[in-house]
């Protein structure tokens, strides 16, 4: 028997700001390996991680996307990023409208108006903020706010409740709770009865969920609940993204100055660009219901924990030429989708929010403070874990001047 | 205009909602001689033969668009 590789990729042991070459070393040696580390098979090949989003049926949401539960989490509790299909189709089917591209361009106005205003606040300050929590988060954290409707007086406890580790759902299980837990269920439950009884006149996507019908068919009121969990949860990772935009950008002097020299044409290609060189999503969970061959010639088998990293995917050099490096002249038409939003029936439903934050939010960052730059000799940190990337502060300075807002004529 | 979203012919129906296309591009990547990728949303090429393309993937990008814009149907010939 040949002795099993060790990967290289150690999330937990101080991950590096800069994984890319671990798990290169990894896609290169063993692309499908056990991960002691992980205690799952870690896989980073391109095509064996679109396979596991492709292949639904073998590889199961329900024993979490996001910790490596020992159990499927109870059916009450499988809703969204913790349901297989059918379960999984019958709810997206009715959240799929309300987060379209059509319908998410619609809060384009909305977005201008507070990019803008947060950044007259930085002018306001002087020289220097610090882009993850004056800018980026403010900005996702405004965005969900106003898509589910929470009354202001609401904001700061649920945005805080909901991503608490113990509310991300799964360890919502019996057993777990607390009464701080407690009160925030009775929360979303009175949220819910309280916009079903005011009617569906209301333009948020709360009474948009509490009302959305497909042939006779509702969203129970714990479902709606865990939504919204979902949902702030999901959309937290938006303002991770930005940072990382923001951070790609400021590593890469030439393509900053290509962007700076046409922002109008290169925004769209920045951010999934930005997206595929370092996502908000680093890697996530599943578990093997019914054995299933992998591109490299892997055969899962039930039971098989896999860790799949959509950010090692986005760096294969079989499918990105010099994957390593943040270019925006690449070629889109002609390459295939980033794993930045994961594949298969679970593609980000959030996607069309984060993009337009993200392209209103580098776009107009850029445009208002053109002489924008990290502080020199400042050096960002990573979350540590196998699941997010995502700087915990980005020190930025900016000189020059600041120029008029965005938004009006 | 990009094309057509909608298509019918004597057995098969075949279109892409575009209130809710959000421009993934799995169906063309299902299914290539059918769909096109074009500013962010799929488009039914204007040249594709629906009767010849394979009916099981066109059942697969139905499947898994992950916003269910595709619905593509077949109609019983009496």
């Amino acid at each position: 028997m040949s002795e099993q590789p060790v990967p290289a990729f150690k999330p937990y042991e101080g991950k590096a700001a800069h994984p890319w070459e671990q798990l290169a070393a990894d896609r290169a040696r063993c692309p499908i390996v056990h991960s002691p580390e992980l205690d799952s098979v870690q896989v980073t090949s391109y095509e064996a991680v679109k396979e596991i989003g492709r292949n639904h049926e073998a590889f199961s949401c329900t024993y979490s996307a996001a910790w490596p539960l020992e159990e499927p989490v109870p059916e009450e509790l499988q809703v969204f990023t913790l349901a297989d299909p059918p379960r999984h189709t019958r709810q997206r089917r009715l959240i799929v409208r309300a987060l379209s591209a059509s319908r998410i361009n619609r809060m384009r106005p909305f977005t201008e108006r507070t990019v803008n205003d947060l950044i007259d606040g930085l002018a306001a300050r002087g020289g220097s903020f610090d882009l993850v929590t004056d800018f980026a988060s403010p900005v996702s954290e405004t965005h969900i706010s106003e898509l589910l409707g929470i009354p202001e007086a609401d904001r700061e406890y649920v945005l805080r409740t909901a991503l608490l580790p113990e509310s991300t759902g799964l360890a919502n299980t019996e057993g777990l709770a607390s009464p701080e837990l407690e009160a925030w269920s009775d929360y979303l439950r009175e949220t819910v009865r309280t916009r079903r009884a005011a009617g569906p006149g209301a333009d948020d996507l709360t009474t948009t969920l509490c009302f959305a019908e497909e042939n006779g068919d509702r969203f129970a009121e714990r479902e709606i609940g865990l939504l919204i969990l979902g949902l702030i949860a999901g959309n937290a990772s938006t303002g991770a993204a930005i940072g990382n935009l923001v951070r790609a950008l400021e590593q890469h002097p030439d393509q900053k100055t290509a962007y700076l020299g046409d922002i109008d044409g290169l925004t769209e290609t920045l951010v999934e660009e930005g997206l595929r060189y370092d996502g908000p999503i680093l890697g996530l969970y599943r578990r093997t219901l019914k054995e299933a061959e992998l591109p490299g010639g892997h055969v899962s088998r039930p039971g098989e924990r896999i860790y799949f990293s959509l950010g090692a995917a986005n760096h294969d050099p079989e499918i990105f030429d010099r994957p390593d490096e943040l270019r925006l002249d690449r070629d889109r038409k002609e390459l295939p989708a980033s794993m930045a939003f994961g594949y298969g029936v679970h593609h980000c439903i959030g996607m069309n929010l984060g993009r337009l934050q993200a392209e209103v939010a580098l776009s107009t960052l850029y445009r208002r403070l053109p002489g924008l730059r990290l502080r020199p000799g400042f050096t960002p940190e990573q979350v540590p874990g196998p699941m997010f990337r995502s700087w915990t502060s980005l020190e930025m300075v900016h000189d020059g001047p600041v120029l008029p807002r965005t938004d009006r004529a | 205009m990009s094309g057509p979203v909608e298509r019918t012919t004597a057995t098969r129906r075949v279109s892409v909602d575009h209130a809710l296309c959000s421009g993934t591009g799995h169906c063309a990547e299902t299914v290539p001689a059918v769909f096109r990728l074009a500013d962010r949303r799929a488009w039914l090429r204007p040249d594709a033969d629906l009767d010849a393309a394979d009916a099981q993937a066109l059942v697969r990008a139905e499947t898994i668009c992950p916003w269910m814009a595709v619905t593509f149907e077949r109609q019983e010939s009496t």
